[in-house]
């Protein structure tokens, strides 16, 4: 599909939205400065464009954000890295389990199998957990 | 695509986008907050299609009207989409009836069991360019150019024609041409009222009556004289004209 089209599909500024985020994670001890979600927004970019992904509206990743941020396995530090790689899985699944799941059931279940199976590790949730729900999907199972 | 869009519509792409995300938000819904490339261009077709038919019902096929926003005539077009499909309904129904298949397999499978399948599925808001039959059984004109009801519409009114043509006819007579043609005339895929309509103009290039056996030499041999005349295809024409009319309403 033309690249500008999908540009001007995705014209949407979504700093703002993203940054309103910081008042309900604050209380976990995480913060996201405009640098961090500069550069989520840039990873965004390019996963939709990898996975021929269109978004609309607000996308996903505040609700990854609400999501994740109570997350044992997830601090400041860590907190933009995780929410860059959880974004790709994301819409990685998302094809994967051919749109089958909404938005809310597959982020309910990513933040089950990464607190209670893969104990924050994310290749284990994006090669092993997610991976089989997919086959299961694909299936009609 | 951008320039197809802009061909096609007289609209340019970012007046088409905010039309192309609304409709992407409403086929997700609550559901996703994204959708694919494939999904995302099924949906500006859709757009562009809506608009076609807005343009075409305003007679301005290539050109921007003025007075409609593209909102707007995508909105005009998805409602002049919904009438057609109520217009080719009717007419459909209209058919069914007095509905004679003369034992084609073809023809009935596409009238009975096709067609209702396509007012089952077909999705006026997110893919109206869809036809989604694929028409196996062949009319007399080509609406290969054409798409989603558009391509339907014609299609049944086509039929609609052939059958007010072919029920002129006794039933009988029909099947005894159609058996004449091909054994295989029930399993056949080709267009029975192209077979009639010959049938019918060589009994009248004969000048033999209908009822009558079939053509013999001798009938041929006068047809092929009739053919080498100069004057034939003017001649012929109106007299073919006059013949098939007080044929009709004989």
């Amino acid at each position: 599909m033309d690249h500008n089209l999908m540009a001007l599909l995705q014209k949407q500024d979504l700093t703002e939205q993203i940054l309103k985020t910081n008042d309900v994670t604050e209380r976990f001890g995480i913060t996201l400065s405009e640098e961090d979600v500069g550069l989520i927004l840039a990873e965004r970019k390019q996963v939709l464009r990898e996975q021929r992904r269109v978004e609309f509206g607000e996308g996903i990743v505040p609700k990854l954000i609400f999501e994740f941020c109570d997350s044992a396995y997830v601090d400041q530090e860590n907190f933009v890295d995780t929410i860059i790689r959880l974004q790709e899985i994301f819409y990685l699944y998302k094809n994967e389990t051919l749109d089958a799941m909404t938005d809310e059931e597959l982020l309910r279940l990513m933040k089950e199998q990464f607190e209670n199976v893969c104990c924050g590790d994310l290749d284990y949730l994006e090669g092993t957990g997610l991976a089989e729900l997919a086959r299961a999907v694909r299936k009609g199972e | 695509m951008e320039n197809h869009a802009e061909y096609l519509t007289g609209y340019e792409m970012e007046e088409l986008v905010p039309i192309v995300g609304m409709l992407a938000g409403k086929y997700a819904g609550c559901d996703s907050t994204s959708i694919t490339y494939e999904q995302a261009e099924k949906l500006t077709e859709a757009v562009l299609y809506c608009i076609q038919e807005a343009e075409q019902m305003s007679g301005d096929y290539s050109v921007r009207t003025e007075k409609m926003s593209a909102l707007q005539a995508y909105e005009a077009g998805l409602e002049c989409i919904k009438s057609k499909v109520a217009d080719t309904l009717m007419v459909y129904n209209d058919m069914i009836p007095e509905f004679d298949a003369f034992e084609n397999r073809c023809l009935y499978d596409t009238v009975i069991k096709g067609i209702p399948e396509f007012f089952k599925w077909y999705d006026v808001r997110f893919e109206p360019q869809n036809t989604i039959l694929t028409l196996d059984y062949p009319v007399l004109m080509d609406f290969t150019r054409l798409c989603g009801i558009d391509r339907i519409g014609e299609y049944v009114r086509c039929l609609k024609l052939e059958q007010e043509f072919l029920t002129v006819f006794p039933g009988e007579w029909i099947l005894g041409v159609l058996r004449s043609y091909s054994t295989g005339y029930r399993d056949m895929i080709e267009n029975l009222c192209e077979i009639v309509l010959k049938e019918i103009l060589a009994h009248m290039l004969a000048e033999k009556p209908l009822t009558a056996a079939r053509l013999e030499p001798a009938d041929w041999r006068r047809i092929s004289k009739r053919l080498e005349r100069p004057d034939f295809p003017v001649a012929a024409g109106e007299e073919l004209k006059y013949r098939i009319r007080k044929l009709v309403s004989d």
